[in-house]
């Protein structure tokens, strides 16, 4: 079996992704934005992680809402 | 790590600016490195008056905090032709005919498609980090640009997308001022669906912090 180290794996790919990326709006202009909507559970599902990672972030002290329209990132 | 506030040239930018770009390089969270990128990148340019916004998907990448993802950072500056040497000195660079400045160790590619705000300067947010400030495009006038592209595009997944930033800061949201751009954008419709949805996304938070126990005698 194959043992892949995962951050010089990453590391090594993300070089070519991120050439691929750009050559490709280059020559083709920027991809349009996934049209596919979530189905419902799923966006739920997704909506509900998002608000827990925003309370995590704010408790944890990794973002902080400093003022009116105005955060601190930690 | 907070750095001091820089008054120095553009060029030859101050030292600490390029020792924290160094280590952002290290910072395996893309929208925290990507934040970091900014961040050097508007203290860089601040001399100049030139304060450059965060908007498109990365502006929704901090809104709902990586849960909608992104390569690019998409940029509004004013005088955008005066960014490129900053970014070239930050260690960025373009190909002939590419729109994408780009840097591999940082893995962030920056594109500047507008040099005015399609929104209010009034309502950005201002994002503090290491003692520098990085520019976002407000959750308003992001919502509205979500549901343009919803009514016009026929984009379903970006109205889904729209009612999530609604729901997810609807405490923070200026309604008054919402409604007003929507009816500006002739998106107004739209955005009258996307509050709705908000309300079923609020509905289901209310849901799920009901006890287990509460949740037995529901039916």
């Amino acid at each position: 079996m194959e043992r892949v180290d995962y951050d010089e794996y990453i590391n090594r790919l993300k070089k070519r992704s991120s050439r691929f990326h750009i050559s490709w709006e280059a020559q083709f202009g920027k991809s349009p934005r996934s049209n596919r909507p979530r189905d419902a559970e799923e966006d739920i599902v997704l909506f509900l992680l998002d608000r827990k990672r925003w309370q995590k972030a704010l408790a944890d002290g990794s973002i902080e809402k400093v003022g009116p329209r105005r955060y601190r990132m930690r | 790590m907070c750095l001091p506030r820089t008054d120095g040239a553009l060029h030859g930018m101050d030292r600490r600016l390029m020792d924290f770009l160094d280590s952002l390089k290290r910072k395996k969270n893309p929208l925290r490195r990507a934040f970091g990128v900014l961040a050097v990148l508007t203290e860089a340019l601040k001399p100049q008056g030139i304060k450059p916004i965060l908007v498109g998907g990365r502006a929704l990448e901090f809104y709902t905090l990586g849960g909608y993802a992104t390569k690019d950072i998409d940029l509004v500056v004013s005088g955008r032709e005066r960014v490129k040497p900053v970014l070239e000195e930050m260690g960025f660079s373009r190909r002939l005919g590419e729109r994408h400045w780009y840097h591999e160790e940082l893995d962030v590619a920056i594109e500047i498609p507008d040099e005015i705000l399609a929104g209010s300067s009034e309502k950005i947010v201002t994002v503090e980090i290491d003692g520098m400030e990085v520019f976002v495009i407000s959750i308003e006038d992001l919502a509205i640009d979500r549901l343009a592209a919803a009514k016009f595009w026929e984009s379903r997944a970006d109205a889904q997308w729209a009612a999530k930033l609604l729901a997810l800061h609807m405490n923070d949201i200026d309604l008054e001022y919402l409604k007003k751009a929507a009816r500006e954008r002739h998106v107004e419709d739209v955005l009258a669906e996307a509050l709705k949805q908000a309300e079923v996304y609020i509905d289901a938070v209310e849901g799920q912090e009901l006890s287990p126990q509460d949740r037995s005698f529901e039916t």
